[in-house]
């Protein structure tokens, strides 16, 4: 029982071609994942399953199943709205003179609110959900439509591992409800645990359409990035003697309270912990972006607080874990978002741009970051890659030496081949003598980075771990909440 | 022959208001005889002066993500000010200085009110706009009041045969466009109209550069005032009045994002002219100065939605041709 068939889809943007003659078949009761690194065409061919794009040529069949549903990536919920409702927002008019008939929606919304195991009810209002719970309405939403054939896109790019769980299990009941599930995720687990049968794209191209148990990790990472990757994480050198970030008692005012720790240089430090531990409160006190309470010295000098032009002055450089929102700008060319931080270093007096010498700053930050856009500088940020946004949001801060570099999921949502980059980079400015703060969910790449790991738990650092001590039990064990 | 054509192409592609422009002229030159003569062309450029150095001015705001409602009550204010000092038969030069820092008062006045509150600039503006006229308004005590021959000055002289206000507009276009593409203040204002959270963390002084755009936007409405009263001979309690709409059309006209971060000076100067240049156009038909309402506004929305559809796809079809 065929539910998914897509036949010899092309599609091109402006000569520039996304999707070329791909084909394969999801089955009902089985899980197909779709794996590739950015820009190799999931997100197109997703978008022409979901029939947002209409294809160039080639079709898509649904067979028994009639049509397909789709969970995106980023939700596409109405945040004033309850969960009743932006669960059934496509079948609100459920009376015959065209009224909204808010007890008909409860009902019907706590129906498959509970099929997706979801702790909250249908009247609470969208905006004050977590992220996880967020996911959760969306799913439901998808199957108020009693879909045979669903497309996941990413749907635990940026949940917990409770919540993701929590998501991968709901996709197994599913699966064994005999429904169709094409599974689109960067996270190499998620396909291996769930999926029957792996198929690769890359450059718009399928690479390999084969059972999932005849591939291994290494084996998929070089069918997706088409060369073999360099295995693990690179060499990192002693950290030096010298303190460049202590922190004593900090916390924000609000949910974290008596972080102390200090990184020295040349040292990477892990920040661990689940969503919302306030790992990412602490980057943005230190950086002067949040309130602060407590005392924070770089190289010895006190930090003013609240203030990040004192920060930058410090040497503080901060990469956001919202590159789109905080970290680029979208419409202008992306040697502007370069040159942002180091324009006031290489203009003439009076504030004049030095055009010369802003292109050979941004020419000379693009290959330190070995950023791969073929378009050149010119082209708008928004049109870049996850990746490529990614070296761009983090090179900008490269144009002096910082003395300390905070980094928050610096490889959230971007593909295999534009992390080892990054990893690179890190084990660069770590010999180079720069302090990194490092803050990731992908516990491995901690572990796998880090001179020493300090673990958040609600508000407050559970405990630090150095390299040897360092594993993923102890980690989770004081994530958690468990003692040491 | 293919430089040219790829100058073409680019030109188009940057700026799709100057056909539309050169088309307008070329219409009614062929419709009304007199209006293709070097004199009416004078005039249209001598009329679009005061509006190019206001909308100007507006640009820097609209860059920043912002709006300045206000400049048409500034205009009146500054022309206010003017008249009262007329009176005292002070010389020229101190008038002027004293408007020019009238301008930069009232603008600083909306950008610290923007910048240092979490007020949108919508409502701020909406507030000083009437603020500004009422207090103009107090000054003349709704009066026509005529200016001194040594005022009308910028309004009468010219230089090898160029009107002053046309010689003014084309300083302050030369001005904007250097600021815009050729200094960090220009670079950082374009940052903050297209991410003021990412503008924020690269540690631009975001503040500053928000004040920085309003108190160019007032000194620039002094300057249009001056200009404008000087043309008139007089200042009239309408001065001003409803001039906001105009200054905002022409910005918006000339590409220029009211979501800030992407635009130009040269778009705004030539949205400026196509306004003045389809208002002249009307006069010549003889149709009532009403008409010229309802010609703007459907000029706006023809122009967006077309911005939005057509010139995208237009340049689309041109760039395959410019790489060849």
């Amino acid at each position: 029982m065929t539910a998914i068939t897509v036949t010899g889809l092309s599609k091109s943007f402006g000569g520039v071609v996304a999707v070329d003659g791909v084909s394969f078949t999801v089955r009902g009761g089985e899980v197909v994942a779709l794996a590739g690194e950015n820009g190799a065409g999931k997100s197109t061919i997703k978008n022409i399953i979901g029939g947002i794009l209409r294809p160039d040529s080639g079709h898509v069949d649904f067979g028994d199943a009639g049509n397909v549903a789709t969970v995106h990536q980023e939700t596409s919920l109405f945040p004033d709205l309850t969960v009743a409702e932006n669960i059934l927002i496509g079948h609100l008019r459920s009376s015959r003179v065209g009224t909204v008939r808010p007890a008909a929606l409860r009902r019907t919304a706590s129906v498959l609110l509970r099929r997706v195991g979801a702790g909250f009810g249908p009247d609470a209002v969208v905006r004050e959900l977590s992220a996880g719970r967020r996911q959760l309405v969306e799913i439901a939403k998808a199957l108020a439509t009693e879909p045979r054939a669903i497309v996941f896109d990413e749907p635990t790019a940026s949940l917990n591992l409770d919540e993701r769980e929590m998501i991968m299990r709901i996709v197994e009941q599913l699966r064994d409800d005999g429904v169709a599930v094409l599974y689109i995720t960067h996270y190499l687990e998620e396909i291996f645990r769930l999926s029957r049968r792996i198929v690769v794209m890359r450059d718009g191209r399928l690479v390999a359409d084969r059972p999932a148990g005849e591939l291994d990790r290494s084996t998929l990472e070089a069918l997706m990035v088409g060369r073999e990757l360099a295995q693990g994480y690179p060499e990192t050198t002693k950290p030096r003697q010298e303190i460049a970030l202590s922190v004593r008692d900090l916390g924000d005012g609000a949910r974290v309270e008596g972080v102390s720790f200090d990184v020295a240089e040349g040292e990477i430090f892990g920040l661990a912990g689940l969503m919302g531990s306030g790992r990412t409160e602490v980057a943005r006190a230190i950086f002067g972006l949040a309130g602060k309470i407590g005392r924070i010295e770089v190289a010895g000098q006190p930090l003013r607080r609240g203030d990040v032009r004192a920060s930058i002055a410090a040497g503080i450089a901060f990469v956001t874990e919202d590159r789109r929102n905080e970290g680029l700008f979208l419409e202008r060319p992306i040697r502007e978002s370069l040159s942002i931080v180091g324009l006031g270093s290489v203009c003439r007096p009076l504030g004049w741009l030095d055009h010369a010498a802003e292109s050979r700053l941004t020419k000379d930050l693009a290959t330190a970051v070995a950023l791969t856009a073929r378009s050149g500088q010119e082209v708008d940020g928004g049109s870049l890659s996850g990746g490529n946004q990614q070296k761009v949001v983090l090179a900008k801060w490269l144009s002096g030496q910082p003395r300390l570099i905070i980094l928050d999921e610096p490889t959230r949502g971007i593909d295999v081949g534009a992390k080892a980059e990054i990893y690179r980079l890190l084990a660069d400015l770590a010999r180079a003598g720069t302090a990194v703060l490092l803050i990731s969910s992908e516990m491995e790449e901690v572990l796998g980075l880090a001179h020493r790991v300090g673990v958040m738990h609600d508000g407050r650092l559970a405990g630090i771990l150095d390299r040897r001590r360092a594993t993923q039990e102890a980690v989770i064990r004081l994530a958690t909440g468990g003692i040491r | 022959m293919r430089s040219a054509s790829q100058w073409c192409a680019r030109a188009l592609r940057r700026q799709p208001l100057l056909p539309v422009w050169l088309v307008l002229v070329l219409a009614l030159s062929g419709l009304y005889g007199e209006f293709g003569t070097v004199a009416n062309f004078r005039n249209i450029a001598i009329q679009a002066s005061p509006l190019i150095i206001a909308a100007v001015g507006a640009t820097f705001v609209i860059m920043t993500a912002g709006i300045d409602l206000s400049v048409g009550s500034m205009l009146f204010l500054a022309a206010a000010i003017e008249s009262s000092w007329a009176l005292a038969s002070a010389p020229a030069g101190v008038v002027f200085a004293a408007i020019a820092a009238t301008g930069l008062l009232m603008g600083l006045v909306n950008g610290v009110a923007v910048a240092l509150t979490r007020v949108p600039a919508l409502i701020v503006t909406l507030a000083s706009m009437q603020v500004f006229r009422g207090a103009g308004g107090h000054i003349t005590g709704q009066q026509n009041i005529d200016l001194p021959a040594h005022l009308r000055g910028i309004g009468t002289s010219s230089l090898l045969g160029v009107p002053a206000p046309v010689l003014l507009a084309a300083a302050t276009a030369l001005g904007g466009v250097l600021v815009f593409g050729r200094t960090v203040f220009g670079r950082y204002l374009q940052a903050v109209g297209s991410n003021r959270a990412a503008a924020l963390n690269a540690g631009l002084p975001v503040r500053a550069v928000t004040i920085g755009a309003y108190a160019l936007a007032g000194v620039l409405a002094a300057l249009a005032s001056l200009t404008q009263t000087a043309r008139l001979g007089a200042v009239q309690p309408s001065i001003g009045d409803g001039y906001e709409l105009t200054v905002i059309t022409a910005v918006v006209l000339g590409g220029t994002s009211l979501f800030g971060g992407r635009g130009s000076i040269t778009g705004t100067v030539l949205g400026a002219l196509v306004l003045t240049t389809a208002q002249t156009g009307l006069v010549f038909s003889g149709a009532s100065p009403y008409v010229f309402d309802i010609v703007r506004g459907g000029i706006l929305l023809v122009a967006v939605i077309a911005a939005g559809t057509r010139w995208r796809t237009l340049a689309q079809a041109l760039r395959p041709a410019a790489v060849s």
